[in-house]
């Protein structure tokens, strides 16, 4: 029996597969979403089917991901990763400045956020660069991955993304979590981020630096900069815990709440559904999430685990930190909440991601069953 | 079955990973439910009450723009109120569709005449953009119309009528093509400039200074907090930032030097520009024809609007710096210049000049059929001989001629504060390379030497290089704002008597008995100095008589003059170009000198204001 298949056997091996319970929890925070958007929206139909053609279009790049076998991705992570480096550059000399920063490209027909290659491309990267050799990764292997991590990282915080730079470091420093680094080093890294807190803060931009002064202080500037998180959070607040009603909320529907169906989708949310509303998301989060762990726990092998657990932990942590920042438990950092916040190349990004869980549950799927034949 | 091994302990680790991570989620998610129970139940009351006492609505609302202003004072653009029929999109019944909205604007067009179909066209393409909670102008109405609604205005909800502040131009066609005028503000423009403060801007600066100006005329955007209703509707006023208006923009345009310009060039189409040459600020710029840039504001007709774009004789077009034209004989000044600096000849040096000037078995005519017979540089000014240029063209080369014209800025944008300012074109062998890919030939060098050929310049670019003359090399770069003064780099002359001996046969243009600028001379009454310019514009047969009578109009020459005075304490340098006009003496030179006539005149009135 050899571990590595041929390309042939690979080929007759192939099934159509997609995992159903990942599915179900997905198409089910997506009906839920879309109900959101058309209240955010004020019941614009027009806006409702733009965001469900880009979910369709998101399910289908997604099911499409869940065909391909996960050799493929490992094989083009580093290429992947290259040319994500390349168009970081890209966007640093001939990027399109909107809202003062740079982050995009535009290819005449569509524009395109290079930073949203680099969630998937970077952790890929270094998951094949650790899985490799046994785990846990070795000193070189080390300075090696968090050269890999750090790069992209620096471009798109310099454009400047905080939110997105976050978003990268997760994903990258989740795969390097699992693949075994030792506590020790976690503590002194955290040491550090705190000692040098105050160093980085004279890096940020104007803006990011009041966004983190209006987070200790929202009620410092009220109608100014701490407008958006204190009716953000006066809309979650008056929601109860029955909420206003759908299409309801005075908050939302008077046009209080900023961004109401991007950034602040959960506002909404929680202001026209309640607590009942909330822990309904959350729960149907919960069941995603832990769906993805699954895949991890029975990952083939240690590339498929590492990354399998760093796409369920970046998820994790777009809920965490979107709502975190809607609530007013962490500053405005403008990261969307995953799968019910309106369009954007991230719902791309997020559904690619799914597909490739899915791919690695593939694998398992494929493995056991051969198992069970022999 | 040691590499099995070994994968089986590392899935073993990340396995405990894994529940690590499962670890932190399930506390992490508690941390989140718990700041939801804190928010939506322990606080709830709190948060209810903020809820329904939350009745402040932020609007922004829009600075008033600067006013532009001419030297005197005279204001060129200004603001007025005007009545408007504006749209309330969350006061309309349901259901608030477009389709609605258009047909219900059908029914209102019996009230306001200026309901048509392109405004409701343009209401439609702007919908999908339009905020739903603000105002949005439909059309400008008179205030008959406005009064009349407002009695029935009760039974159209979504629609009412409101005074804004709208941008007028008190002074219509004239000085159109220097202030420029506002369009509506388009999705385009929100690209470049700050939406933040352009959120509630109509319009914004489409040409001349208008545009060039935009961000110092329009202002910041102020914002009011309002108390509404349950239902959006605005009660009062709580509390307002009010907006800083617009900087008034002082020109240095002197508004009657500008009229008297355009009223000599009447109803021909060409070019006067009149820069002081001690700072650089333009005291007029007249092309015409020209436009009355209110109806851009007040809206016009896509048929007049096409109308006033496909017009032959181009009245949008600023002729005095997008237009290019061979500056023909008015560049014998700075050639003169560039010769003496190049010792291709002195002050002194005779040539002769004869009807015609051979080189290389092609012959080249001077405007003169006799000839002017030995003539120095002095005399070749005052008679525009071309024979002399011709050959002192041949002894400079090309490379020795385009580097002493860049001095001048000639092939060069000028940097005035106009955007859309053409280079004009400063021919030389690269530039033929580059361009038509063919080799200089030296019958182009000397067809430059009297501004023939290649050669392109903007009446602007005459205007200052006569300015840089008339200062002896001391230039300032031409500008409409005052605030925009600026010196340039002045040109050295390694002997600087020959600005002297070039400005001396200027002179000699206008006051000699056989200078060519006579007939403007006489009517300056000052000492002035100038050169006249007849640029063809066809090509004729060796043999060919030229016969302006018989011509069609758009073949006869350009008719050019530069000049400034007084020529010993220059305070206006001017050029003229009237596009087929004939000659530069007979038709420009005239012009130029009622120009400083006119300019002297007014500086002693406002001197001495008795």
């Amino acid at each position: 029996m050899t571990l590595i298949d041929t390309p042939q056997q690979q080929l007759a091996k192939w099934r159509f597969y997609i995992d159903p319970w990942l599915l179900l929890g997905i198409l089910a925070l997506a009906t839920l979403g879309s109900s959101v958007v058309y209240s955010a929206s004020d019941g614009d139909l027009a806006f409702v089917e733009a965001h469900l053609s880009k979910l369709i279009l998101a399910m289908v790049i997604m099911v499409i991901a869940a065909q391909i076998p996960l050799n493929w991705y490992r094989q083009f992570s580093v290429p992947l990763y290259l040319v994500g480096l390349a168009l970081l550059l890209a966007v640093m000399f001939f990027g399109e400045i909107s809202k003062g920063a740079q982050r995009w490209l535009d290819f005449g027909v569509f524009r395109f956020q290079p930073s949203e290659i680099m969630k998937l491309a970077m952790p890929a990267t270094i998951a094949w660069l650790l899985a490799k050799q046994s785990l846990p990764p070795n000193w070189s292997q080390l300075g090696i991955a968090l050269l890999i991590l750090l790069i992209p990282v620096a471009l798109i915080a310099k454009q400047p993304d905080l939110g997105t730079a976050i978003l990268v470091v997760v994903s990258g420093g989740a795969v390097i979590f699992f693949a075994g680094l030792s506590w020790k080093l976690i503590a002194a890294i955290v040491t550090f981020i705190a000692v040098s807190a105050p160093v980085a803060w004279n890096f940020l931009h104007d803006y990011q630096q009041k966004r983190v002064l209006m987070f200790l202080d929202p009620e410092s500037d009220p109608l100014g900069a701490g407008y958006h998180i204190i009716q953000s959070k006066i809309a979650i607040g008056s929601g109860g815990l029955e909420g206003k009603g759908w299409r309801n909320g005075s908050q939302t529907q008077l046009d209080f709440l900023p961004e109401s169906h991007t950034d602040f989708v959960f506002s909404v949310l929680a202001e026209e559904w309640g607590l009942l509303g909330v822990s309904l998301l959350l729960t149907l989060y919960a069941f995603v999430i832990l769906r993805g762990l699954y895949i991890a726990w029975y990952a083939r092998d240690s590339f498929g685990q590492l990354m399998a657990g760093a796409i369920t932990m970046s998820f994790f942590i777009y809920v965490f930190i979107n709502i975190g920042m809607v609530s007013g438990l962490l500053p405005v950092v403008g990261v969307p909440l995953p799968i019910i916040s309106y369009g954007g190349t991230s719902l791309v990004t997020l559904m690619l991601g799914f597909g490739i869980l899915m791919s690695i549950h593939a694998e398992h799927k494929r493995q056991a069953k051969r198992h069970h034949q022999s | 079955m040691m590499q099995f091994t070994a994968r089986h302990t590392d899935s073993k680790l990340v396995r405990r990973r894994l529940l690590v991570a499962l670890l932190v989620i399930v506390i992490m998610m508690i941390i989140l439910m718990l700041r939801m129970i804190w928010l939506q139940i322990t606080h709830y009351e709190k948060y209810q009450e903020l809820a329904d006492g939350n009745r402040i609505r932020v609007e922004p609302i829009a600075p008033i723009r600067g006013r532009i202003l001419d030297r005197n004072g005279i204001v060129l653009a200004d603001n007025q109120t005007v009545h408007v029929l504006e749209l309330h999109r969350d006061a309309l019944p349901r259901p608030r569709t477009l389709e609605a909205v258009k047909a219900k604007l059908e029914q209102l067009s019996s009230y306001f005449s200026s309901l048509d179909e392109a405004t409701i066209r343009n209401l439609s393409q702007q919908w999908a953009r339009m905020n739903r909670h603000q105002p949005f102008i439909i059309t400008r109405i008179t205030e008959t119309e406005a009064a009349t609604f407002a009695v029935d205005e009760w039974k159209h909800p979504g629609f009412s009528i409101n005074a804004v502040a709208q941008r007028t131009y008190p002074q219509g066609k004239r000085a159109s093509h220097v202030v420029g005028y506002v369009g509506r503000t388009t999705i385009e423009d929100l690209k470049t400039l700050d939406p933040e403060n352009y959120r509630n801007t109509d319009f914004v600066g489409r040409s001349g200074v208008e545009q060039s100006y935009e961000a110092e005329l329009h202002g910041q955007t102020g914002l009011r907090y309002l108390e509404v209703d349950a239902k959006g509707r605005a009660i009062r006023e709580l509390e307002r930032i009010p907006p800083t208006s617009g900087k008034d923009l002082l020109l240095t345009l002197d508004l009657p030097l500008q009229n008297f310009a355009e009223d000599l060039l009447g109803n021909r189409k060409g070019a006067i520009v009149a820069i002081d040459p001690r700072n650089g600020g333009i005291l007029a710029m007249a092309s015409t024809p020209t436009f009355d840039p209110n109806q851009f504001v007040v809206g016009m007709s896509g048929q007049d609007y096409q109308q006033l774009i496909k017009d032959p004789t181009k009245p949008l077009l600023n002729r005095a710096t997008q237009s290019r034209y061979p500056p023909g004989s008015t560049i014998k000044p700075f050639m003169g210049i560039v010769g003496l600096e190049a010792n291709a000849i002195t002050a002194k040096t005779r040539k002769y000049a004869g009807p015609s000037f051979e080189y290389k078995g092609m012959i080249y005519r001077d405007w003169k059929k006799e000839g002017h017979g030995m003539v120095d540089l002095d005399i070749a000014i005052t008679q525009s001989s071309d024979v002399f240029f011709y050959e002192l063209a041949l002894d400079l080369t090309i490379n020795r001629m385009d580097t002493g014209l860049q001095q001048f800025g000639f092939g060069e944008k000028t940097g005035i504060d106009l955007s859309s300012e053409s280079a004009g074109l400063r021919p030389n062998p690269a530039w033929k390379r580059r361009v038509h890919n063919k080799p200089w030939y030296p019958g182009e060098t000397i067809i430059a030497g009297i501004g023939q050929g290649y050669m392109l310049t903007t009446p602007l670019q005459l205007a200052h290089a006569t300015a840089t003359l008339a200062m002896r090399g001391k230039g300032f770069k031409p500008h409409l704002a005052q605030q925009a003064e600026s010196a340039l780099e002045p040109i050295s002359l390694k002997n600087s008597a020959h600005w002297q001996t070039v400005i001396d046969a200027m002179v000699n243009v206008m006051h000699a008995p056989n200078g060519t600028g006579k007939k403007g001379g006489a009517l300056a009454n000052t000492i002035m100095a100038g050169k006249t310019g007849t640029a063809q514009v066809v090509a004729f047969a060796k043999d060919a008589k030229y016969n302006a009578d018989l011509l069609p109009e758009e073949q006869r020459d350009h008719a050019l003059f530069v000049g400034f005075a007084p020529a010993k304490e220059p305070s206006i340098a001017i050029a003229v170009m009237i596009e087929n006009g004939g000659s530069g003496g007979g038709t420009a030179s005239p012009l130029a000198g009622l120009m400083v006539d006119f300019w002297l005149k007014r500086q002693t009135q406002t001197s001495n204001p008795q």
